[in-house]
């Protein structure tokens, strides 16, 4: 797999960056950890176009540095090592601008735009990139307001100095520093006490949620009053808040705290995952149940986006039915959605909940649901996913009709074996599939085990299961029942490592976007001259220059072009599913 | 000594389990325990009585005509391995275990099992299980399922048609009854109970005449685990329904083992987006590289993709 990775981020550097910085990163991936003497030495470039490759490989977070004393004189040697992790992301920067366009509206596409492209930019000087100080009062409010939500939502985060240094290395050294505090050599128990300590101040500061790069702006007048022009609740249109001064008296506005406009930020890719993943989660959810259950777990999920900060995070927080319920658009499709019957259960737990809280929408909501019948309907859709198989909602309080949680541990799970026996299914078909899942179920089995489990001849069993072994999507562990270990006389269990089998797929999958840029390459490149000849000022401002055969060649190159590009989004989905949002391989 | 001779012979007859010397000594009060013993002997040459060993009690079981008549003509080692051919019953016994058990020479075994299979008394079978093994079993016996293979297997062979059939019975049964009939986008709610068990499906195979093979729930429910194992419907756990509205299922809470509901799954036509794409099933995807004889430049598989 890590060739195949190793390929697929130099192409991808290539793509972005250009051939010099690839050659550097390409180094650096195929080598480690390099000082740039070493680094120089192997790229064979200049020491300059070095350290103009590092620094817009640091600027973008691909590269980080590290210091250590080396040496009898304790020189300092500075480090550099590559995160093929943040290279992979670049597949993905169209979906991430179709996330926070539809989230932030133009201006916070515009704004996480420069700081994307930028690597790490403060919001001085992306203003200063748009033109903001030409632009009208009103859009300059606008603005302001998308950068603060971009920055509360943390889809941006502030930059400190140490963020670019190495991580195991900052670890290392705060290690060190504790260590240095004991006189003596530590014990193994105090070794062990000084990293778990280390790792619990990680925790708590991965769990901080302060957001960095925002200060308080208070403008007061005369009167004593508070009065500022805001972004209303629908992000567009702009109001006057009044507030008597100190008092939360800002009728519906925004905060008001600003941007510090020297911060320096950098794009949170991590945090925009999470979206991703949610989509998915709806996804998967509408399409086992139907459109009323991937609405009602949108709803839930919803909710939850403002304290999940990465997919790193193991369970949602607790939601209440009112909470979830609230969430739900006026026009989510419930109606159709589950046959209650006549059943008093969800009618009772409708009317107390109506009643007691008095929570549910008004209005005549969706069609002709009244406001009691949709809460019903609801509530009945949050059993429904709740006692679905996969344990994704969780149910952990009856308190006031039942409270919630999202298990992301077993949604990982659930999407990422939904991708893996899609792809057995596809591969080697429904027979490979039906073994693959009896080995999940039962664990570890002999050949004639998963033969009868999975009602097939015993021959045809044990050919299959050694074409999954080949690709790598199950494994066997033997049992010796010799102690010669004579390997006629041993017991082969079959069984699923998860590990394994998403290493195997992610190797699929890197090759194939690795070939697909190939491919999109040698299109191109049969076709450079008709390409050039487009760039033409003139053929550009008259396209009846271009002969029909031109042309058809150019719809073409572009057909292919959308079909190859779109294949790669589609695998980089599954890239996804199967690995990245796994909270082990999340990373912060 | 003739008519002690036959009350003990009738009285081991009547018992098909086997009588003691206990019994027999209860039995015949107005003989002594002597002369029994010396009547059991009589009876145990003459082959009208066998013995057996339960635990540690010695037992003499009583010999039908038929039977006797039939072991006459045997010798001695027909009769050992005769009598450990029918003490298999349906598992069948094989050759090595009967060399095993018997301390007989191979030669001398063989010899027994041709004459037993010329006078028709044996017969031999394969198993599924081990179908290179020929295990011997009475002529009138009939294999069990585990030598078989139970309704699955037809000739030793699974028979994969009937079972692909079959599932596919099953599976439109659960279908038709896991989705509201009124509107069939919705849903039922999680406490729904309508879901069809195995001993449903099973009722309905029979009354159907799906089949003619006689299957058991526990067939069924083999079925039913694979079509959950090819993801076309999942199990669901009975709910106890512990309101007003309708109690529960009599026949699940009669019943003592846990009556597994099944539910069929909507199965999207679903395509990897690996597979999508020519590599996902090229042949020779492990030697594609960028240089070399295959590459993803020169591929034929991505031209036709591309011009599909």
């Amino acid at each position: 797999m890590y060739i195949e990775q190793a390929n697929l981020s130099k192409r991808l550097i290539r793509e972005c960056y250009g051939p010099i910085v690839e050659t550097v990163a390409g180094v650096l991936i195929r080598d480690g950890r390099l000082p740039l003497g070493l680094l120089i030495k192997n790229t064979k470039l200049s020491a300059r176009e070095v350290k103009q490759a590092l620094v817009v490989l640091i600027q973008h977070g691909v590269v980080t540095h590290a210091a250590s004393k080396e040496g009898a004189g304790r020189r300092m040697v500075t480090y550099y090592s590559a995160n093929t992790r943040v290279v992979l992301r670049q597949q993905r920067l169209g979906l991430y601008l179709a996330l926070v366009e539809e989230r932030m509206g133009k201006e916070g596409v515009a704004v996480f735009r420069t700081v994307m492209e930028n690597g790490i930019m403060s919001i001085g000087t992306v203003k200063e990139r748009l033109g903001s100080s030409e632009w009208s009062q009103a859009a300059q409010i606008k603005l302001d307001a998308a950068t603060s939500k971009l920055v509360r939502e943390r889809f941006i985060v502030a930059v400190a100095p140490g963020d670019t240094v190495t991580r195991i290395d900052k670890t290392m050294e705060a290690e060190a520093v504790e260590l240095d505090k004991l006189a003596v050599l530590p014990t193994a128990k105090e070794l062990l006490t000084i990293r778990r300590m280390l790792n619990d101040r990680a925790e708590q500061e991965y769990s901080n949620t302060t957001v960095v790069g925002m200060k308080r702006v208070a403008e007061e007048e005369a009167d004593g009053h508070v009065s500022k022009v805001v972004v209303g609740p629908d992000g567009r249109t702009l109001m006057v808040a009044n507030g008597t001064n100190g008092a939360d008296g800002t009728n519906g506005s925004e905060s008001q705290d600003t941007v510090d406009q020297t911060q320096c930020f950098r794009v949170y890719y991590d945090r925009l995952d999470v979206f991703l993943r949610n989509q998915q989660l709806v996804n998967y959810f509408a399409d086992k149940y139907n459109a009323g259950a991937g609405a009602i777990v949108k709803a839930m999920l919803r909710i939850t986006e403002s304290r999940t900060k990465t997919c790193r995070d193991r369970r949602s927080e607790v939601l209440s039915v009112a909470q979830v319920i609230n969430q739900l658009p006026q026009d989510a499709p419930l109606a159709d959605a589950v046959d209650t019957g006549s059943d008093m259960f969800f009618q009772d737990l409708a009317a107390s909940a109506t009643s007691g809280n008095g929570t549910a929408k008004g209005g005549s909501g969706n069609g002709a649901l009244t406001p009691a019948k949709r809460t019903e309907l609801a509530f009945a859709l949050l059993e429904v996913v709740r006692a679905d198989a996969s344990g994704i909602v969780v149910k952990v309080d009856d308190r006031g009709g039942g409270q919630y949680q999202l298990n992301f541990d077993r949604a990982a799970s659930a999407l990422r074996d939904q991708s893996l026996d899609t792809l057995v299914h596809e591969k080697f078909g429904s027979l490979h599939a039906r073994i693959v899942r009896v080995l999940r179920d039962k664990q570890k089995l002999d050949e004639k085990s998963v033969a009868t489990a999975a009602m097939m001849p015993i021959a045809a069993c044990r050919e299959r299961l050694h074409d999954l072994a080949l690709a790598g999507f199950i494994d066997s562990y033997e049992i010796a029942r010799t102690v010669d270990r004579n390997p006629s006389r041993m017991f082969y269990l079959w069984y699923i490592n998860p590990q394994k089998q998403t290493r195997a797929a992610m190797r699929y999958i890197f090759k194939s976007m690795t070939n697909i840029f190939a491919r999109l390459d040698k299109e191109l490149a049969a076709r450079a001259p008709l390409v050039a000849k487009t760039k033409r000022a003139d053929v550009a401002a008259d396209q009846s220059l271009l002969t029909d055969s031109e042309k058809n060649e150019l719809a073409a190159l572009s057909a292919a072009q959308t079909r190859l590009e779109v294949a790669n989004v589609r695998l980089d989905g599954m890239l996804l599913a199967v690995h990245d949002i796994s909270p082990e391989h999340a990373s912060f | 000594m003739a008519e002690l001779e036959a009350k003990i012979y009738e009285h081991a007859l009547k018992n098909s389990n086997g009588i003691d010397n206990d019994y027999l000594n209860d039995a015949l009060p107005e003989h002594t325990l002597e002369d029994i013993v010396n009547g059991v002997n009589r009876l145990l040459q003459s082959g009208q009585l066998e013995l057996l060993q339960v635990g540690r009690t010695i037992l003499y079981r009583g010999v039908h005509r038929s039977e006797m008549e039939r072991m006459s003509e045997l010798t001695s080692d027909e009769r050992l391995v005769y009598k450990h051919i029918e003490n298999s019953g349906g598992e069948g016994i094989w050759v090595r275990t009967l060399k095993q058990k018997t301390n007989l020479l191979q030669g001398v075994i063989t010899r027994c099992l041709k004459v037993l299979e010329q006078r028709a008394l044996i017969k031999s079978v394969k198993s599924v299980k081990h179908p290179t093994r020929k295990l011997y079993m009475l002529i009138n016996v009939d294999p069990s399922s585990d030598v078989t293979g139970g309704p699955w297997y037809t000739d030793q062979e699974m028979d994969s048609d009937f079972i692909d059939q079959l599932a596919r019975q099953c599976y439109q049964f659960i279908y038709a009854h896991s989705f509201p009939r009124h509107n069939t986008k919705a849903v039922y709610s999680a406490n729904h109970t309508g879901y069809p068990t195995s001993s449903q499906i099973k009722r309905f195979i029979h009354e159907n005449r799906i089949t003619n093979v006689d299957l058991s729930t526990a067939n069924i429910e083999e079925l039913l685990a694979m079509l959950v194992y090819d993801g076309k419907v999942e199990r669901v756990a009975p709910v106890f329904d512990m309101g007003a509205g309708g109690g529960g299922r009599p026949a699940a809470t009669s019943d003592p083992r846990t009556d597994w509901m099944y539910r069929a799954l909507r199965v999207n036509a679903r395509d990897s987006p690996l597979t999508d794409i020519p590599c996902g099933r090229c042949p020779v995807f492990d030697r594609c590289s960028d240089s070399g004889a295959i590459t993803p430049a020169k591929c034929e598989y991505f031209k036709k993709w591309l011009a599909f």
